[in-house]
């Protein structure tokens, strides 16, 4: 499923012109955990990423139930969507030919693997500015589905 | 509780440095977590520490419920040793002044913050050795107590 | 048991939430409600549309556990999570609250704010924020 160049365009970084997102995982018995995250990105016009510096139950749910949901946090500018599909953590250190629904982590990782040179954080106040980067990885979305979360409409499928 | 000359040399960082511990801690409600640790040091007599590597649900744990017991995994003939005590973790970022149990994030991380740079990951054996090292902060164990795991005697104080 | 401060209850209040809910296997679904009610200590509230109730209704009535991310900029300048129990009253879905995480990207990100006796929940928080509430 291609995402559409207004989405694309939504899932930058802030500084970028993006928005923040909230991600939600849950563990296998359905335990949710709902965070927000700030350092988003678009691969191949269907994949979405996240970077992985802090992640703890999002990590954990992850390994043991591989989907998730991106819901467009902050701005919103009438961008009320939703994302879900099989999300994993693609991690320095895995195989080269290792595959996450077409895409080869070794090619995720080159390009986004080292996100603080890539694009630094320089537009985050300081006060929620990450001492310090250190980025294991990348979260991973393969988006199968987009569903509107506007109150009157919340669920409509939207692609 | 200062450990006995014994326990230091055993803990302490040595070189080849063999040995390795497990650190078990727990949720609030009682789910314990067991993970391996490769690297060990002793600040002051009596606090053990270990680098913040790959740390996922050990420190889910210790945000919620802040005590540990590292235990003697390999080679632990005649030093079957449970160390029991308050349990943190101290994570670049913290102010220098932070303090845990008596100790300053600044001291720790000044000198563990970079563990490779006191002792190489090289010495792992290369099917465990993580490609990317990224050390977040150190977890730290200050022994309150601690007790014998020998068969014969398990749970025996022997300081 | 969990006891939300007057800055949390501000944040919710004023810009509601991303909610999370899941089957009791695992398959998540979020909704998001733009301003919440809170009552008591733990308890949140949250006017849905039709459109949101047939969403989660079996979600919540197979696994009521939920999971919320303050909303709008709160999803940046209130840096918690909470958890707890839902339950549909009609197409209000009251939420109790047993759980409470900061999530400021950092070393704290994940400390478990409830099991903090209240007093140190409250100064943890003014120590890291200076506003009480959203902008207005």
């Amino acid at each position: 499923m291609k995402l559409t160049d207004e989405m694309k365009d939504a899932l930058h970084i802030i500084g970028s012109g993006g928005a923040v997102v909230h991600l939600t995982t849950c563990s296998a018995d359905g335990k949710t955990n709902t965070v927000g995250e700030r350092f988003v990105a678009v691969w191949k016009d269907e994949y979405i990423l996240i970077a992985e510096m802090f992640a703890q139950k999002t990590k954990a749910n992850l390994m043991e139930n591989p989907i998730g949901v991106i819901t467009i946090a902050h701005p919103v500018k009438g961008r009320t969507w939703a994302f879900r599909g099989p999300t994993t953590i693609l991690q320095e250190g895995l195989p080269d030919n290792f595959e996450f629904y077409g895409a080869k982590a070794k090619d995720v990782l080159a390009e986004w693997g080292n996100w603080a040179d890539k694009e630094p954080p320089s537009e985050v106040p300081p006060d929620i500015r990450p001492p310090r980067l250190v980025q294991r990885g990348v979260i991973f979305m393969k988006v199968d589905e987009i569903y509107s979360y506007k109150p009157d409409e919340a669920g409509k499928k939207i692609l | 509780m200062k450990l006995t000359k014994e326990m230091i040399s055993a803990l302490k960082i040595n070189k080849p440095d063999d040995m390795v511990v497990y650190l078990t801690t727990s949720s609030v409600n009682g789910n314990s977590n067991t993970s391996p640790q490769f690297f060990t040091d002793v600040y002051m007599d009596e606090f053990i520490l270990m680098p913040d590597l790959f740390a996922l649900k050990t420190k889910i744990n210790l945000n919620e419920n802040r005590v540990g017991i590292v235990t003697i995994a390999h080679p632990a003939e005649g030093i079957k040793w449970a160390f029991k005590g308050p349990c943190g973790h101290v994570e670049w970022g913290l102010p220098d002044n932070y303090d845990f149990q008596g100790i300053k994030a600044g001291d720790i991380l000044k000198k563990w913050g970079e563990w490779s740079e006191r002792e190489a990951f090289s010495g792992l054996p290369e099917e465990i050795r993580p490609t990317v090292i990224a050390q977040r902060g150190v977890i730290v164990l200050k022994v309150a107590e601690c007790y014998s795991f020998d068969a014969n005697d398990s749970g025996k104080k022997i300081l | 048991m969990a006891k939300l401060t007057p800055r949390m209850k501000n944040w919710l209040e004023g810009l509601g939430a991303h909610i999370g809910t899941a089957t009791k296997k695992g398959f998540p679904t979020v909704i998001v409600i733009e301003t919440a009610k809170v009552e008591g200590d733990n308890i949140v509230k949250f006017q849905l549309s039709d459109a949101q109730v047939d969403q989660i209704k079996q979600n919540i009535s197979e696994n009521p556990r939920v999971s919320i991310g303050p909303g709008g900029l709160g999803c940046i300048r209130a840096a918690y999570q909470f958890k707890g129990g839902a339950k549909l009253e009609g197409k209000t879905l009251v939420v109790e609250v047993n759980e409470i995480y900061c999530t400021k990207p950092g070393p704290e990100a994940a400390l478990r704010l409830d099991v903090l006796p209240y007093e140190s929940a409250v100064k943890f928080e003014s120590t890291r924020w200076k506003d009480t509430g959203p902008p207005k």
